[in-house]
C-alpha cells in the first residue's frame, strides 16, 4: 500500500486484548476482574508473565481510592517491573495509558506494557446509577450542587446538552437516532449488554432523568475489566490473533471554566486531541474508516463527531439522523454498541472495540476497511480528551 | 469524580457562606488583573496573583443553561429545575428556579431560605413578586 511521505509508521502496537466477565450485579472485586482481564490480554499477545516489564493500572475516578491499586502487581506476581503507574485521570486514562506505553516501548524503555482497567460501580448495596449520582462539582463550594439539586453526571451533562440544543436546534429525535444506531450495532456484538431492538418511539418513551437527558441517552454501567498489552511495533508479540498498530496519538485538555470565555458545551479540547492525532498519523478525518467515539451520553457522540472533524459545528445531530453512524452508514460509529448499549468500561470501551475490529475479530459487525480507525476518550465534564488512531498496517 | 474538586481553602467557603446568610452573594476579584472569579479561588488562574479580594455580585445575569430533574436523587421533590447562569460579572453559577427559564433569559438572583442555609433563586428580570 502506497504511503505518502507525511505518513508516519507505527510508534507501537497493541499486541493483546483481554476482558473479564461482565455483569450487572456484584460478583467479584475490581482487583479480581483486573487480574482476569490482565491474564487474558497477556495470553492474547502470545506472551508469558515474565515478558511483561511494565504495568499501568487505571482506577475509575468515581471509585474509592482503595478499589484498585498498585497492589495488582502483587496479585499478578510481577516481580521485576521497570515501569509502573496508577492512572485516575477521569475517563481519558485508557488512551493515556496507551499514549505513555507507546512512548515507552518506542524509546526502548520497556518491551511490553500491560495496561489494565477494572471497575465495580455496582456494589452489594449500590446500583450502577447510584455510583454515578455523586455531584460533578461545578461550583467547588462544598454542598452547593446538593443544595440546588444538581445531582450526578446527568445533572452537569444535562446542562451541557441543553446548551448544545439551544445553540444548534438539535431535536429529541436526533439524539434518539444516536441511541437507536448504537443499539443496532450492539445487537451485532456478542459482548454487548443491551440487545433488545430499539426504535425512535422507544427512545422518546424512555424515562426523563434530567431533561433533556432521558434514560436511553445514558451509558450502561457494568462491573468488568479490560486490558491491553502495548509492545514495540516490530516485536514478535501479537500471537495468532494479530496486532493493532498505533499510528496517531493526541491529547487536549481544558478544565471546566466557571468564569466564561470558553463555551465547552459546543467546542471542546477534543479539537486539540484530534489535531495532534491526525498530524502524527499524517491523515485527516476523511481518511477514517470507522470511529469509536466516547459515548457516556448520546450528546457526547455528537460532540465528538464535531470536534474530531466529521461534521461542522452544530451539524452532528442531523448527520446522525441521516443514518451516517449506523450500520451501513458512511462513518460506522461505536460499532460494538459503545457505552450506551454495549458495555461501559470508561475509555476501554472504545479502545477494545477498535482493537477487535483492527484484528479482524468483530464477528457480525466486522468492518472491511481498517486502514485508519479513530478512538476517542473524554473525561470529567468534557474537560479532558485523548485520541488514538489505530491501523492494521504498521506503515 | 468530585473528590478532587473540593475547595482548596475552607476559610473561603466559610466567608462565602457567612455572607450568603447575611444576604450577600460574593465573588472574588483579582486585584492584579481585574478578572472576576468564582468564590472558591485563592489564586488567579489568569495571572497567578494571590492578591484576590471579595466583591459583591450585582446578582443579575443571563441563563446559560437549565436542566429539569424528573428522577429524585436526594429528597427534593421532583420535578424541579436547576439553572446555570452567567452573572454579568462573568462567573457562571448554579442556582434554582421555580419555573422554566429558557437560555438567554435575563435574570436576577434572590437569596432564598433553604433548610438551615440559603440558595440562589433566579427569577426573570422583569418578574414582580406578588
Amino acid at each position: 500500500m502506497a504511503q505518502s511521505a507525511t505518513k508516519r509508521r507505527a510508534i507501537a502496537k497493541i499486541s493483546g486484548l483481554g476482558f473479564s466477565a461482565f455483569s450487572r450485579k456484584w460478583e467479584a472485586t475490581a482487583p479480581a476482574l483486573a487480574a482476569d482481564a490482565a491474564i487474558a490480554a497477556v495470553a492474547d499477545a502470545g506472551l508469558a508473565k515474565a515478558d511483561i516489564d511494565g504495568l499501568f493500572v487505571n482506577r475509575s475516578s468515581a471509585a474509592p481510592p482503595d478499589l484498585l491499586t498498585l497492589r495488582l502487581q502483587d496479585d499478578l506476581g510481577m516481580g521485576e517491573l521497570r515501569l509502573l503507574n496508577l492512572f485516575a485521570s477521569e475517563a481519558v486514562s485508557a488512551l493515556q495509558m496507551l499514549h505513555y506505553a507507546s512512548l515507552a516501548v518506542a524509546a526502548g524503555t520497556v518491551d511490553h506494557v500491560l495496561c489494565v482497567f477494572a471497575d465495580t460501580p455496582i456494589m452489594p448495596a449500590q446500583s450502577g446509577g447510584e455510583a454515578y449520582s455523586d455531584t460533578l462539582g461545578l461550583m467547588r463550594i462544598p454542598g452547593w450542587e446538593d443544595r440546588h439539586g444538581l445531582f450526578g453526571a446527568v445533572g452537569s451533562y444535562g446542562l451541557a446538552m441543553q446548551r448544545y440544543i439551544d445553540r444548534t436546534g438539535a431535536t429529541p429525535e436526533q439524539f434518539g437516532a444516536v441511541a437507536v444506531a448504537t443499539r443496532e450495532w450492539a445487537i451485532r456484538n456478542p459482548l454487548a449488554m443491551l440487545k433488545t431492538p430499539m426504535t425512535i418511539d422507544d427512545y422518546l418513551a424512555s424515562r426523563l432523568i434530567a431533561a433533556p437527558i432521558r434514560m436511553f441517552d445514558c451509558a450502561f454501567p457494568i462491573n468488568g475489566g479490560a486490558a491491553i498489552v502495548v509492545s514495540a511495533a516490530d516485536s514478535d508479540a501479537g500471537g495468532d490473533t494479530g496486532s493493532a498498530y498505533v499510528r496517531g496519538l493526541g491529547q487536549g485538555h481544558c478544565p471546566y471554566s466557571p468564569f466564561g470565555g470558553h463555551d465547552n458545551e459546543t467546542e471542546t479540547m477534543g479539537r486539540l486531541a484530534a489535531r495532534e492525532a491526525y498530524r502524527m498519523a499524517g491523515i485527516g478525518p476523511a481518511d477514517i474508516a470507522h470511529a469509536q467515539i466516547y459515548d457516556a451520553f448520546t450528546y457526547t457522540t455528537l460532540r465528538g463527531l464535531e470536534d474530531y472533524g466529521f461534521c461542522g459545528r452544530g451539524e452532528a445531530a442531523a448527520f446522525a439522523a441521516e443514518g451516517h453512524i449506523a450500520p451501513g452508514g458512511r462513518l460506522p460509529t461505536n460499532t460494538g454498541g459503545g457505552q450506551l448499549s454495549g458495555y461501559y468500561l470508561q475509555g476501554m470501551t472504545q479502545l477494545s472495540e477498535a482493537v477487535l475490529q483492527v484484528t479482524g475479530r468483530a464477528e457480525g459487525r466486522q468492518q472491511r476497511n481498517n486502514d485508519w480507525v479513530l478512538v476517542t476518550n473524554q473525561g470529567g465534564r468534557m474537560d479532558y480528551h485523548a485520541a488514538a488512531i489505530l491501523s492494521e498496517h504498521a506503515e | 469524580m468530585s473528590a478532587d474538586r473540593a475547595m482548596a481553602d475552607p476559610s473561603l467557603a466559610a466567608a462565602f457562606e457567612d455572607a450568603l446568610d447575611a444576604g450577600t452573594l460574593l465573588l472574588r476579584r483579582c486585584t492584579a488583573c481585574g478578572l472576576m472569579l468564582p468564590p472558591d479561588r485563592a489564586l488567579c488562574p489568569s495571572c497567578w496573583s494571590k492578591a484576590l479580594e471579595w466583591r459583591e455580585a450585582k446578582g443579575t445575569g443571563t441563563v446559560y443553561s437549565a436542566v429539569e430533574f424528573h428522577r429524585a436523587f436526594g429528597d427534593i421533590p421532583i420535578p424541579y429545575i436547576v439553572v446555570q447562569v452567567e452573572l454579568d460579572e462573568g462567573p457562571r453559577v448554579i442556582g434554582w428556579a421555580e419555573g422554566k427559564l429558557a437560555g438567554g433569559t435575563r435574570v436576577r438572583a434572590r437569596l432564598a431560605d433553604y433548610r438551615d442555609t440559603k440558595r440562589l433563586l433566579f427569577e426573570p428580570l422583569n418578574f414582580e413578586r406578588g
